[in-house]
């Protein structure tokens, strides 16, 4: 209810007086815009009146302001700032329109942050205005580094794929696909090993040194997903160093009653159904009380290219979450658990060959078998069954001192993969297990305002103890490893600028647990110095210890409040390396190659910046990120040259293999990516974006480096009764052939460029029913990625149409 | 597949420090060819061998005399197992899955296409319950003096959904279009040195 304020003329008459703050504080209730997938913005800029009795004086004053569902201001509570100024930026702040905050796509009341400054009308030319900047308008906006996060509307247009399909719109995001269904996402270039996902917080961890292994992240689960593109490991930790996703559920129900959402799709190509549902609820009994209860599930036959089925590679998932909260006083306690479950066919077409082989493969360009397969549900051996569990504690209070998040969360992840085998062998080939207990504790103080400078920030620490238990072939051994680290950042805004400083050290102390043969092939192969561990009957016992610290020092400049930012982010990230480089030993199933780890390796470290620009007109929205860095200890996969300088090979009972190890290196990685969108809210628009990126060491592209990428769309966006949001776009993507990479240094020549086209139809039919068309591939065009592992078997899926349903209840 | 919940702290958990890869597994590494002269006499035994499976394989070589045609039998243990164990019998039961092939430099047979400088010539000598060779059993008939080398490979052709992957002239196609153009994976693919001596 918007409180009635002192008229101008009022505060004219009060002279001198003091006004005080006149309005009534927000209610507790009410959510801050900041922590909204759609924060409230800024729609309409007041003229300020510059008190009489202010003299000369400069002055910033900070409001928190109630932002109704409807875009108005309702009650308004002074923060800080000179008293003198009070009543006029009252008055001010009643006048400013916004677009209400959302969540879930439903408006909602939120309290944001308004920042006004004061100038002496003397020192204003004539069409001068005092300034309005709203600091926490949007997380995306108001972050330091180049990030953008997608909505529940985004989400769900990617329903039924999985967390990469889920982001790979996002500027400077390409998917790392395999040879089953199950993909990874690349950011800037840079695969999983340098990303780190964190899901409600916790970080997600799995064996995902692999390059056929996808990210066991639920997608459905999501509210929003932000993809922060650059190196952020001062405020999140080691791996951090090519991206981070934050992978967030959405808020729970707060006010007695039951809610609802409800999703399904189909894909054409592979016969893909999914459906997912979630249910909100506060019982009225218990209204402190909060429930969710979710779950989906999809199947898929095996997909199809243009000419031929795709053989083995049909899918099935499942998820399951439960989360429970309770809300005492200014404090939250939450429950939740989440179960996902994968099982994957490996295509048929991977085989486990010679290089001979594998080169004639490659020659044929059409698999051996193709005339074979048939669309099928079943999956056979070869095939992959993941799952993973997360059970997570989460402790939320507010106080004086400031707002304190403590999680305590338990992973859970297992992974078997089952081979190609004789009858009388039962059981996976490759069993990973992988046991983390994982503890995060943040504090972030109350905002402080020394002068004209508004102060935000906190510290944390994190710890973690983890196990990974491995039962099969000769792959890679057992390890236990310790982990903590501490952080602090902190933030100064002052009139159109934040700064922000951030600084972590991270240390992990891991000892890996070797079984006597194993042990003695890497001493006899002299890939592990007998010094360095310790032997009992049971196990060598090798242990490591490593440490890292991290910074970043940002900056914010509101050029033109609510229009023009500039960004600048500079940033140092660590990365520990992975059991895998350490003491891999064995044949890669999925590639022609005798793999050795390196267990010398070293911290890899990334120093670089990011330099950010946006810029938002009704009109035009456009986004510019060119980043830069150099990678120290970068540790790549690649064939091992001898003194001779030719590669050398492995012989195996399977035949002769080359020999792969992880070499560290000092690559420079640089580029950018742009968006552009004409018209956003307009009845046509376009919006084109583009990425480049490059990883060189020595003069040469490192191998695996993502090809420049383009996608354009002409949206056409129609009035039409009792349809909302109704959207169809004509989509162009244009992938160019990666030549920078030396093909000697390849498995295989690149693949040729693409120009995908496709379409797209989107509509929210009595305000609540909200349907979407895609059609993927629309040409049915033959083509193969660089950044999927299939490049060297076979063609992408041909044509897909999917269709999608969502409501509301 | 029934979700597990593990919210016990398991610091204490021994099997993270008692690591043992699981050898009851697809494991061969040793490949034995037992040569037997038709015409009577004693048996040679040729192996290849890598007990510790750290790429130094022990390989015997096969010594021929340009006298007789030989029974070439084929064998495959897993050194590995205690007590060590043959897995040669669990491929013959699934010998509608498996095919061995011989080629290598000096050998003319179904695998091989034309070579015009054979020292021995392979044939089949046993077949599986579609009537298709297997390999396990076979001839050897020397056909000129000289040394070279024979390449045993053990093909695993399991059937892909309804479809047969061992057909019939799976080794000719290989010698016409190389083992690329045929279905399945190796479980073995090495080489012995092979020699035939002259008549005395």
């Amino acid at each position: 209810m918007k409180r009635t304020l002192p008229t101008l003329g009022a505060v004219l008459a009060l002279g001198c007086c003091v006004a005080g703050p006149a309005a009534a504080e927000p209610p507790s209730s009410a959510v801050e815009s900041a922590d909204l997938p759609e924060p409230a913005r800024l729609l309409q800029r007041v003229a300020l009146f510059y008190p009489e009795d202010a003299g000369s004086q400069h002055g910033d004053v900070v409001l928190l302001v109630e932002v109704g569902i409807d875009g108005v201001t309702g009650a308004v509570q002074v923060e800080s700032g000179p008293e003198v100024f009070f009543a006029s930026a009252l008055e001010a702040a009643s006048r400013l329109v916004f677009e209400p905050a959302r969540s879930d796509g439903v408006a909602v009341a939120s309290v944001t942050r308004i920042h006004f400054h004061f100038a002496p009308p003397s020192e204003l030319d004539d069409d001068a205005t005092m300034e309005i900047v709203v600091h926490g308008d949007h997380p995306d906006l108001e972050d330091t580094k180049a990030r953008t996060t997608l909505d529940r509307a985004a989400l769900e247009r990617a329903a039924g794929q999985d967390l990469a399909g889920s982001v790979e719109e996002v500027p400077g995001v390409t998917v790392g696909g395999g040879t089953t269904s199950a993909a990874k996402p690349i950011i800037r270039g840079q695969q999983e090993r340098r990303l780190l996902v964190l899901v409600d917080g916790v970080r997600h961890e799995s064996q995902k040194w692999g390059p056929d292994h996808g990210t066991e992240v639920d997608p459905f689960s999501a509210g929003s997903i932000t993809v922060i593109r650059g190196a952020a490991g001062a405020r999140y930790g080691p791996d951090a160093m090519g991206g981070v996703l934050l992978v967030n559920p959405p808020p729970l129900r707060t006010d007695p009653g039951v809610q609802g959402t409800a999703l399904g799709s189909f894909a054409s190509n592979g016969t893909r159904p999914f459906a997912g549902l979630r249910l909100d609820a506060v019982p009225a009994a218990l209204p402190a009380l909060s429930l969710r209860l979710e779950g989906n599930a999809a199947v898929g036959a095996s997909r199809h290219t243009p000419d031929y089925v795709l053989g083995n590679t049909a899918s099935r998932a499942w998820n399951l979450g439960a989360t429970a909260a309770v809300r005492l006083g200014t404090s939250q306690l939450r429950a939740s658990w989440r179960h996902h479950d994968l099982a994957a066919g490996v295509f048929h077409g991977v085989r486990s060959a010679t290089p001979a082989e594998f080169e004639a493969q490659l020659e044929a360009g059409v698999p051996e078998g193709a005339e074979r397969w048939e669309p099928s549900f079943a999956i056979e051996r070869a095939y992959q069954a993941v799952s993973h569990d997360l059970a997570l504690l989460h402790l939320a209070t507010h106080s004086p001192l400031g707002t304190a998040d403590v999680r305590y969360a338990y992973q859970h992840n297992r992974r078997r993969e089952y081979e190609q085998v004789r009858d009388g062998v039962a059981g996976p080939q490759y069993d990973f297990t992988l046991r983390t207990h994982s503890l995060d504790a943040e504090l972030a103080h109350p905002e402080a305002v020394v002068g004209d400078v508004t102060m935000s920030g906190g510290v944390g620490l994190q710890a973690g103890l983890q196990e990974n238990v491995y039962q099969g072939l000769t792959l890679l051994p057992n390890a236990r490893s310790f982990s903590g680290g501490l952080f602090a950042y902190e933030r100064a805004s002052v009139g159109r600028a934040d700064v922000e400083l951030g600084g972590r050290y991270d240390g992990l102390l891991r000892t890996a647990f070797l079984d006597d043969a194993d042990y003695q092939r890497h001493v006899r192969r002299g890939s592990l110095d007998a010094s360095h561990c310790s032997t009992t009957e049971e196990a060598a016992r090798c242990p490591g210890a490593y440490g890292a610290a991290s910074l970043s020092a940002g900056a914010l400049l509101h050029v033109v409040p609510e229009h023009l930012d500039v960004k600048v982010d500079l940033a140092r990230a660590s990365r520990f390396p992975d059991l895998d480089e350490l003491y891999l030993l064995g044949s890669a199933p999925s590639l022609p190659a005798f793999a050795l780890g390196f267990p010398d390796l070293g911290v890899e470290t990334s120093t670089g910046a990011t330099v950010t620009s946006g810029l938002r007109l009704p009109w035009l929205q456009a986004e510019l990120s060119g980043f830069a860095s150099r990678i120290d200890n970068y540790v790549q996969f690649a064939p091992e040259i001898g003194a001779d300088g030719q590669p050398r090979f492995e012989v195996t009972v399977r035949g002769a293999f080359p020999r792969f190890t992880y070499t560290p290196l000092r690559p420079w990685s640089h580029g950018g990516e742009a968006t552009v969108d004409l018209g956003p809210t307009a009845p046509v628009g376009l919006r084109l974006q583009g990425a480049v990126v490059r990883i060189t060491a020595d003069g040469q592209e490192l191998v695996g480096t993502a090809p420049d990428r383009f996608d354009a769309r002409l949206l056409v966006r129609p009035q039409l009764a009792g349809v909302d949001d109704t959207e169809l776009s004509l989509i162009a993507t244009g992938v160019a052939r990666q030549f920078r990479v030396d093909p000697e240094r390849d498995l295989a020549p690149a693949p040729d460029g693409v120009m995908l086209l496709g379409a797209a139809a989107q509509a929210t039919l009595g305000s609540k029913l909200r349907v979407g068309i895609e059609l993927r591939n629309l040409l049915d065009a033959r083509y193969r990625e660089y950044t999927s592992l299939l490049r060297y078997y076979a063609d992408q899926p041909g044509r897909d149409f999917r269709l999608r349903v969502g409501m509301d209840f | 597949m029934r979700p597990t919940m593990l919210l016990l702290l398991c610091a204490a958990c021994t099997d993270v420090e008692n690591p043992h890869n699981d050898d009851d597994n697809e494991l061969i590494t040793r490949v034995e060819l037992t040569l037997s002269p038709e015409a009577g006499g004693d048996a040679e035994v040729a192996s290849w061998s890598d007990p510790e499976a750290d790429g130094n394989p022990l390989i015997d070589a096969l010594l021929l005399s340009i006298d007789g045609p030989y029974v070439l039998e084929v064998a495959f243990f897993n050194d590995l197992a205690e007590p060590s164990e043959e897995i040669t019998a669990e491929v013959a039961a699934e010998a509608a899955e498996h095919q061995v092939f011989f080629t290598g430099e000096g050998v003319l047979g179904p695998a091989t296409g034309m070579v015009t400088a054979a020292i021995v010539e392979h044939q089949y000598a046993d077949e599986d319950s579609n009537g298709l060779p297997i390999g396990l059993l076979n001839r050897l008939i020397p056909v000129s003096a000289g040394t070279g080398e024979i390449t045993v490979r053990l093909r695993h052709l399991p059937p892909e959904g309804n479809a047969l992957v061992k057909v019939p002239e799976l080794a000719e196609t290989a010698a016409a279009d190389g083992f690329a153009a045929i279905g399945g994976d190796d479980d073995v693919l090495v080489t012995f040195p092979m020699s035939v001596d002259a008549a005395e």
